[in-house]
């Protein structure tokens, strides 16, 4: 310490300032050391922060899986449901494709329906689309006669498949 | 939500502007398909719907920590 003290003059700026980061790698050096045995020098516990942070990134990690996994059953349902429906649609169709074609070749097929038979038809329908327009996407509350055409009547769609 | 279950109902089998027994028998029977698609339509929103909320059900209960096993025992798991 004397051949230090000696070498570096611990009284000036220069020697201060070498013996504060002597002193700073010694305090360094006892506190890896006590880490390597199993000492934890972490006055703000930011370990423990850490370890809190992880832990709720594994739970929303899991959660996101968990939600992901359900989802795509639940795509598979729907979409088997859906397949079931437009099946039944499409037998539907084929039904109603198949009385399309009976009844244009009937033997009445061509015979005009009566007048009066019509008209209470059409009313019922006036009163079916002023009731709920939603379901009558040509309809005007203004028009008073549905039957303004050949377009009114929709025919059997051709079967599907 | 699929998009099948979105489209509207309608009222098909409107009779034309010079109807003839064809057509009356060809609109009575369109709209009877109408009324299946329509109600098939119908089925899947609601389907759909009640399984969007089930599967909520089943996501928050994944979420739940499971009790402990003297709960479970004594019938009180949630």
């Amino acid at each position: 310490m004397t051949r230090l003290a000696r070498t570096f003059n611990f009284a000036t700026p220069f020697g201060g300032l070498v013996g504060v980061v002597i002193l700073v790698a010694i305090v360094g050096l006892l506190i890896f050391a006590a880490g390597g045995l199993g000492f934890r020098f972490d006055p703000f516990d930011s370990a423990e922060r850490r370890a809190d942070q992880a832990e709720s990134t594994a739970a929303a990690a899991t959660s996101d899986a968990s939600a992901r996994g359900i989802e795509a059953a639940g795509e598979r349902d729907t979409a088997a449901r859906v397949d079931v429906v437009v099946r039944q649609i499409a037998a539907a169709d084929r039904a109603v494709f198949s009385l399309t074609s009976d009844a244009r070749i009937a033997i009445d097929a061509k015979d005009p329906l009566d007048p009066d038979r019509a008209r209470r038809l059409r009313d019922v329908d006036q009163q079916l689309c002023a009731a709920r327009p939603a379901i009558c996407p040509d309809y005007s509350p203004t028009t008073h006669d549905a039957g303004g055409g050949g377009e009114a009547l929709h025919p059997g769609r051709p079967p599907a498949g | 939500m699929p998009a099948e279950a979105a489209k509207p109902c309608t009222l098909v089998g409107r009779l034309p502007a010079e109807p003839t027994q064809a057509d009356l028998e060809i609109g009575y029977a369109v709209r009877g398909a109408e009324i299946l698609a329509c109600d098939a339509r119908r089925g899947v929103a609601v389907d759909v719907h009640q399984a969007e909320h089930d599967d909520v059900d089943a996501w928050l209960k994944s979420l739940a920590p499971r009790p402990p096993l003297w709960r479970r025992a004594l019938g009180l798991g949630r």
